[in-house]
C-alpha cells in the first residue's frame, strides 16, 4: 500500500538546517499494523505528516497504492486524503463546538456523502465504539476514554483503508488506553491498515511489525510473533 | 452543508457573547444609519420623476454676467413660452407658470384664504403628468376664469371631489368654474399646489413684456438631447427678445439653461426658485458618513475575528486534517459573518424603527420603514446584509483559512507581523474617522455660535416685523401712534421687506455722479424705509442725518447709502452727492441726493457678504407694508397681545404674524444646524462603535498576555508600568490617527465654511482637542481592561499553564 524511498525532509531556520528525515525507506502493505518508535526529535511526527499527506517530502518517493503522490499539491493530496486516511491524535483534536454525533458526521459531509446516509453511518459507528448513548454531548462532557473513542469513530466513519495514530493513548490511563489498543486491532483485523506512532512498547506490542527510528533513519526493525 | 455551516456559526455566536455583541450591535446601528440614509436619499432623488415624461420635460433658467453684476434666476417672462415653441422645433410643448395665484376663495358663506394657488397655461397638462378625477386635461384651464381644484381642496370646500366639480366659485371676487379636479400633487414634486386657474384673459406674452422676469416657463422637448441645442441658441434669443431696448437688458454674456426637470429638486439654486428644493451637498455628506460608521462597524468585525484567530486555529487544523479543502474553510468563515450581519440586520429594522420618528422631524420628511413595500423592503434588507456579510468576511475568511494544516494543528500562528499591522492601520483609520467627525462636529458647532451671536448692526433681538394687510397700509401712521401708546412699545418703523429673509429685492443702480450716467452700473440692494426705521433697529448713522418725517422732499429726493457703498465706489464725499439711481416710467432720469450714510448692517444671513445698499423712502402706499416694532425686554407675551390687539381693530380679517429678526436669521442657518444634529449624531456612533471595537480587541489581547503580565509582575512590575505597557501601542496609534486627521478635517471643514462670508478661523487647537478627546474615550476604554488585566493575581494567571 505504502513505499517510500529515499525520502528527505529538512526544516529550515535562517541559520539552521536540521535533517528531520534522511533518506528514509520503508514499505507498508495493505492488512497490516506498523508500530513506529524512537526518541523525541527522531522524525516519527515528521514521517507521520508525510504519509498522512499534510506535509510533503523535499526529496524522495512516496507511492500511495500504485500512485506517486511526493510532488502532488496541496488540494489533490486533501481530495486523496480526505478518501483514504482516517487521523488519530494523542489529544483527540475533537471539535468543541460540535456534539459528539456532528464531530463523526464532519469527515462525510466534507466527502459530500448524503445526509440520510450520514445519519445511518454515524450512527452505525457510534454504535460500534459504544458512545451511542452519548452522541448529544459535547466533547468536554466526556472523560479521556470516550473522547478518544468519538476520535476514533470520525477516524473510521469514511471507511479509510488506512488509519494513522499519533500516540493514540498518550493521554489516556492504562484501562481506557488498552480499550482503544483493542479497538485498533478490531479495526485492523478487519481490514484497514493502520500505522501508529508511539512511546509505549507494550501498545507497540498489539502490532505486527516496530520500525524504529533514530536522527531520521530506521535502525531496526522487529516482526512482532 | 450549508445547514452545517450556519448551525456551527450560530454555535460559536452564541459561546462568545461578548464578541457578538459589539459586532451586532456595530453593523446593526451602522446598518441602520445606512439604511435611514438610503431611504432618505431615494426619497429626494425620486423627485419629479413619477411624471410620465419627465426625462424630456426641462425648466427655462437664465444667467448673466457683466462688470459688476451677474443673475441667476429660476424665472422667466411670459413672452418666452410662446416665443420658444415658435421658434424651436424641437419644442413640444410649453407652459407658463405663475406663482401669484393665491387669493381669497368664497363658496357661499364660506370664506377661506389659500396662497398656494398657481396660474397656468394649459398646456401644462401635456408636460406633467397629474391624474385627472373629474374634466379633462384638454379643456380644463383653456378659458379664462377657469380652475383646477386639488381633491383636497375640492374636499374642503364641497365636501367631496364630486360635488366640487362644474361648480361656480368666487377667487378674489372673480367668478371662477371649477373645470376639473385632480388628484393631490405627490409631496415628491418640486412645486405643489392646492389649485391651478387659467391665465386671465388680459395676460400678455406681448413683446412689451420681455424684461417683466416673474413667471416659470416649463418645456416638453421631443427627446432628451434637444435642449443642447436651444442651450446653444442662447445668444440669439437674447440678441432678439432681450437686448436694450426689447427688454432693456444691457450688454452681458446671457445664457439661457434648460434645466432637467429631475435635476431641479437637489441641483437647482437660484434666485426665485419656485418651492423650496433639496440640497445635493447634504445628500453626499449624509452618505458618506452613513458609509463610514458602516466601515467602522466591518474594521471592529475583521479586526475582532483575526485577532480571535489563536483560539480557531486549532479548529482549523482538525478540519483540515480531516478532509476540508480551503474553499469549504471560508465558506465556514462566510456564514458566520453572514449570519452576524443577518442578525445585526434585523436589529438594524427595530433600531430604524424607533430612531424613524426623529429622524422624520431632523429630516423633514415622512418616510417610513417599509418605503418601498415590505416584500421590496426585505429583499433588499436580505441582499444588504448578504453583502455586507460578504464585505466583513472577505479578509478573515482568506486569513483563517491561509494557515497551514500541521502548524494550526500544533496551534501556532507564524509570523503575525503583517498582520498585526494589517490591524492596526485599520485601528488608525477609524480614529482618523473620528477625528475627524469629532473636529468637523465642533467646528460646525463654533461657526453656528459664531452666525448666532455675531452683531449684525442692528438689535436683533427685540425688534419683530409683521406684514400688514393692503387696506392697511394706507392709515399705517394711525398704527404706529396706537402701538406707541403701550409703554412696552419703544418704537415703529415701517420698511417695504423683512430683512433676515434673504430676499430683498436688487437693483441695477446708475449711481454716476451729479446725476449723469458713468455707463457703468452697480447692482445694489434696494430697501425702502420710513424715518423710523433706523432708530428703531438701533442702525447707527456714519455721516450725515436720517430721513425726516418733516421734511417731505425726503421722499423723492434723499437716498441712504451704507458704508460698503461708498467704499466701493471710493467715494470721500458721500453726503450732499446727487447720483442717478434710475429712470422714471415717464422716461426721465432719476437723480437723489445722498443724505446720510449708516454703518453696515446685515439684511442677508452670514452666508452673504453685506452687499451696498440703498436706502430710499416708500413714495407709494403699498410700499408700508412691514412693521417692524422694538418691544422692552421681558414681558414679552403682553406686548405680542397687545400689537395683536391693536392689529385687529385696523384689519379683522388677518392675524398679525410676527417673526423675530433673530429668528429670521436663525432659520437661514436651519441647513446647517440640521447637518450639525446630524454629524453630531453620527459622530456619537462613530465613536461608541470604535470604541467598543478597541475594547474587544485590547480585551482579547490582554487575555492573551494574562501569562507574560503575570511573569512580569512575579518580576516585580507595577500595575502602572503593566498598564502603560498594555495601552502605549494603542496610544501612539491614536497620535498617528490624529496627524493623518488634522488635514483631511481642515480640507473638509474649509469647504463647508465656503458656504458663509463671514466665518471664524479654524484653529489648530480644535484638531489637537479632537485627538485628545479621542485619546481619551480610548484611553478609558483600553484602561479598564489594562487595569484589571494588571491587578489579576500572578500566581492565578500563571497557575492555568
Amino acid at each position: 500500500m505504502i513505499k517510500i524511498t529515499n525520502l528527505e525532509k529538512f526544516y529550515r531556520t535562517e541559520e539552521v538546517e536540521t535533517i528531520a528525515l534522511n533518506k528514509l525507506t520503508m514499505e507498508v502493505n495493505t492488512g497490516e499494523f506498523v508500530a513506529i518508535m524512537g526518541p523525541s526529535g527522531c522524525g516519527k511526527s515528521t514521517l507521520l505528516n508525510i504519509l498522512g499527506m499534510l506535509d510533503d517530502p523535499d526529496e524522495g518517493s512516496y507511492m500511495f497504492n500504485g500512485i506517486e503522490i511526493a510532488h502532488f499539491n496541496e488540494r489533490k493530496r486533501a481530495d486523496l486524503r480526505k478518501h483514504n486516511i482516517g487521523f488519530v491524535f494523542q489529544s483527540f483534536n475533537l471539535i468543541d463546538e460540535l456534539t459528539v454525533f456532528e464531530n463523526v458526521e464532519l469527515p462525510l459531509i466534507y466527502t459530500g456523502v448524503s445526509s440520510a446516509d450520514r445519519v445511518k453511518r454515524v450512527e452505525e459507528v457510534l454504535d460500534k465504539m459504544q458512545i451511542m448513548h452519548r452522541r448529544n454531548h459535547y466533547p468536554q462532557q466526556l472523560s479521556g476514554g470516550q473522547q478518544q473513542r468519538v476520535a476514533i469513530a470520525r477516524a473510521v466513519v469514511n471507511k479509510p483503508k488506512l488509519i494513522l495514530a499519533d500516540e493514540p493513548t498518550g493521554n489516556l490511563d492504562s484501562s481506557n488506553g488498552n480499550d482503544v489498543m483493542e479497538l485498533l486491532t478490531d479495526l485492523n483485523e478487519q481490514g484497514t491498515t493502520i500505522i501508529m506512532v508511539t512511546h509505549s512498547e507494550h501498545d507497540a506490542r498489539y502490532s505486527h511489525r516496530i520500525i524504529r527510528l533514530l536522527d531520521g533513519q530506521t535502525v531496526m526493525e522487529n516482526i512482532m510473533v | 452543508m450549508l445547514k452545517n455551516y450556519f448551525k456551527i456559526a450560530w454555535r460559536n455566536l452564541q459561546k462568545h457573547k461578548a464578541f457578538s455583541f459589539i459586532n451586532v450591535f456595530g453593523l446593526a446601528v451602522g446598518i441602520a444609519a445606512f439604511w435611514l440614509i438610503t431611504l432618505y436619499i431615494t426619497d429626494e432623488w425620486s423627485f419629479d420623476r413619477y411624471n410620465t415624461n419627465a426625462d424630456k420635460v426641462f425648466r427655462v433658467v437664465q444667467h448673466g454676467r457683466w462688470t459688476g453684476g451677474k443673475f441667476d434666476i429660476a424665472v422667466t417672462s411670459p413672452p418666452f413660452a410662446p416665443a420658444m415653441k415658435a421658434e424651436f422645433p424641437q419644442v413640444v410643448d410649453a407652459a407658463r407658470v405663475d406663482a401669484e395665484g393665491g387669493g381669497q376663495i368664497t363658496v357661499g358663506d364660506k370664506k377661506i384664504s389659500e396662497g398656494n394657488m398657481l396660474f397656468a397655461d394649459n398646456s401644462i397638462f401635456n408636460i406633467f403628468s397629474y391624474q385627472f378625477l373629474y374634466g379633462d386635461a384638454q379643456n380644463a384651464l383653456a378659458k379664462p376664469q377657469s380652475i383646477v381644484l386639488t381633491k383636497a381642496l375640492a374636499e374642503s370646500l364641497f365636501g367631496s371631489a364630486e360635488a366640487a366639480f362644474n361648480k361656480t366659485i368666487a377667487v378674489d371676487n372673480t367668478p371662477t368654474t371649477v373645470t376639473a379636479i385632480i388628484d393631490n400633487v405627490p409631496v415628491n414634486s418640486h412645486f405643489t399646489f392646492k389649485a391651478l386657474r387659467a391665465l386671465p384673459a388680459d395676460y400678455t406674452g406681448g413683446e412689451a413684456n420681455w424684461g417683466n422676469f416673474s413667471i416659470y416657463t416649463y418645456l416638453r422637448l421631443k427627446e432628451h438631447d434637444d435642449y443642447k441645442r436651444i442651450e446653444a441658441a442662447s445668444a440669439t434669443f437674447f440678441s432678439n427678445h432681450l437686448k436694450a431696448g426689447k427688454a432693456g437688458l444691457g450688454a452681458m454674456t446671457f445664457k439661457l439653461e434648460l434645466q432637467p426637470l429631475t435635476d431641479i429638486h437637489l441641483k437647482s439654486n437660484l434666485s426665485y426658485e419656485l418651492g423650496s428644493n433639496g440640497n445635493i451637498t447634504y445628500i453626499y455628506v449624509f452618505s458618506i458618513t452613513a458609509l463610514l460608521i458602516l466601515i467602522i462597524a466591518v474594521i471592529n468585525y475583521v479586526n475582532l475575528t483575526t485577532a480571535r484567530s489563536s483560539i480557531r486555529i486549532k479548529e482549523i487544523g482538525v478540519r483540515k486534517v480531516i478532509g476540508s479543502d480551503r474553499s469549504q474553510l471560508m465558506m465556514m468563515f462566510f456564514a458566520e459573518s453572514v449570519l452576524l450581519t443577518f442578525i445585526a440586520t434585523i436589529a438594524a429594522g427595530v433600531i430604524i424603527q424607533f430612531a424613524l420618528p426623529y429622524f422624520n422631524q431632523l429630516s423633514g420628511k415622512s418616510l417610513t420603514l417599509l418605503q418601498f413595500g415590505s416584500v421590496k423592503t426585505v429583499l433588499i434588507f436580505a441582499g444588504f446584509s448578504l453583502f455586507t456579510g460578504l464585505l466583513s468576511g472577505i479578509y478573515p475568511a482568506f486569513f483563517l483559512s491561509k494557515f497551514k494544516t500541521i502548524a494550526a494543528m500544533k496551534g501556532q500562528l507564524g509570523n503575525q507581523f503583517s498582520t498585526i499591522l494589517f490591524r492596526k492601520s485599520l485601528v488608525v483609520f477609524q480614529f482618523v474617522i473620528t477625528i475627524v467627525m469629532i473636529a468637523g462636529s465642533s467646528v460646525i458647532y463654533q461657526q453656528l455660535h459664531f452666525v448666532m451671536n455675531k452683531d449684525l448692526g442692528f438689535n436683533k433681538a427685540q425688534t419683530l416685523t409683521f406684514h400688514i394687510s393692503k387696506p392697511v397700509r394706507g392709515r399705517v401712521d394711525a398704527l404706529k401712534q396706537q402701538l406707541l401708546q403701550n409703554p412696552n412699545i419703544e418704537a415703529v418703523g415701517i420698511a417695504g421687506n423683512p430683512i433676515g429673509n434673504n430676499n430683498i429685492g436688487g437693483g441695477d443702480f446708475n449711481l454716476g455722479p451729479d446725476g449723469r450716467s458713468t455707463g457703468e452700473s452697480k447692482v445694489v440692494q434696494d430697501l425702502m424705509i420710513d424715518a423710523d426705521f433706523i432708530p428703531t433697529l438701533q442702525i447707527k448713522m456714519a455721516d450725515g442725518r436720517n430721513f425726516s418725517k418733516e421734511n417731505l422732499s425726503d421722499v423723492k429726493d434723499a437716498i441712504i447709502v451704507n458704508q460698503t457703498l461708498v467704499n466701493e465706489l471710493g467715494w470721500k464725499k458721500p453726503v450732499g452727492r446727487l447720483v442717478r439711481t434710475g429712470v422714471g416710467k415717464d422716461g426721465k432720469v432719476i437723480s437723489q441726493t445722498i443724505v446720510g450714510v449708516v454703518k453696515d448692517f446685515n439684511t442677508y444671513s452670514l452666508q452673504h457678504k453685506i452687499s451696498p445698499i440703498v436706502l430710499s423712502m416708500p413714495a407709494e402706499t403699498n410700499d408700508k407694508d412691514n412693521v417692524y416694532v422694538r418691544i422692552a425686554k421681558g414681558n414679552t407675551p403682553a406686548s405680542l397681545a397687545y400689537i395683536s390687539k391693536v392689529y385687529e381693530g385696523f384689519d379683522n380679517e388677518n392675524k398679525a404674524e410676527f417673526h423675530f429678526l433673530d429668528q429670521n436669521f436663525a432659520a437661514q442657518y436651519q441647513t446647517e444646524q440640521r447637518q450639525g444634529t446630524i454629524l453630531l449624531i453620527f459622530t456619537i456612533l462613530a465613536i461608541i462603535i470604535a470604541c467598543l471595537g478597541l475594547f474587544g480587541l485590547v480585551t482579547f489581547t490582554a487575555e492573551q498576555r494574562v501569562k507574560e503580565i503575570g511573569i512580569r509582575k512575579v518580576l516585580g512590575a507595577s500595575v502602572a508600568s503593566i498598564v502603560s505597557l498594555l495601552s502605549t501601542d494603542l496610544m501612539k496609534l491614536v497620535v498617528i490617527a490624529t496627524i493623518i486627521a488634522c488635514p483631511i478635517a481642515w480640507y473638509a471643514m474649509n469647504v463647508w465654511l465656503q458656504d458663509f462670508q463671514y466665518k471664524i478661523n479654524i484653529s489648530f487647537w480644535v484638531f489637537l482637542l479632537a485627538g485628545a478627546g479621542a485619546a481619551l474615550i480610548a484611553l478609558v476604554t483600553v484602561g479598564v481592561q489594562s487595569v484589571k488585566a494588571a491587578l489579576t493575581n500572578p500566581v492565578k494567571s500563571l497557575k492555568s499553564e
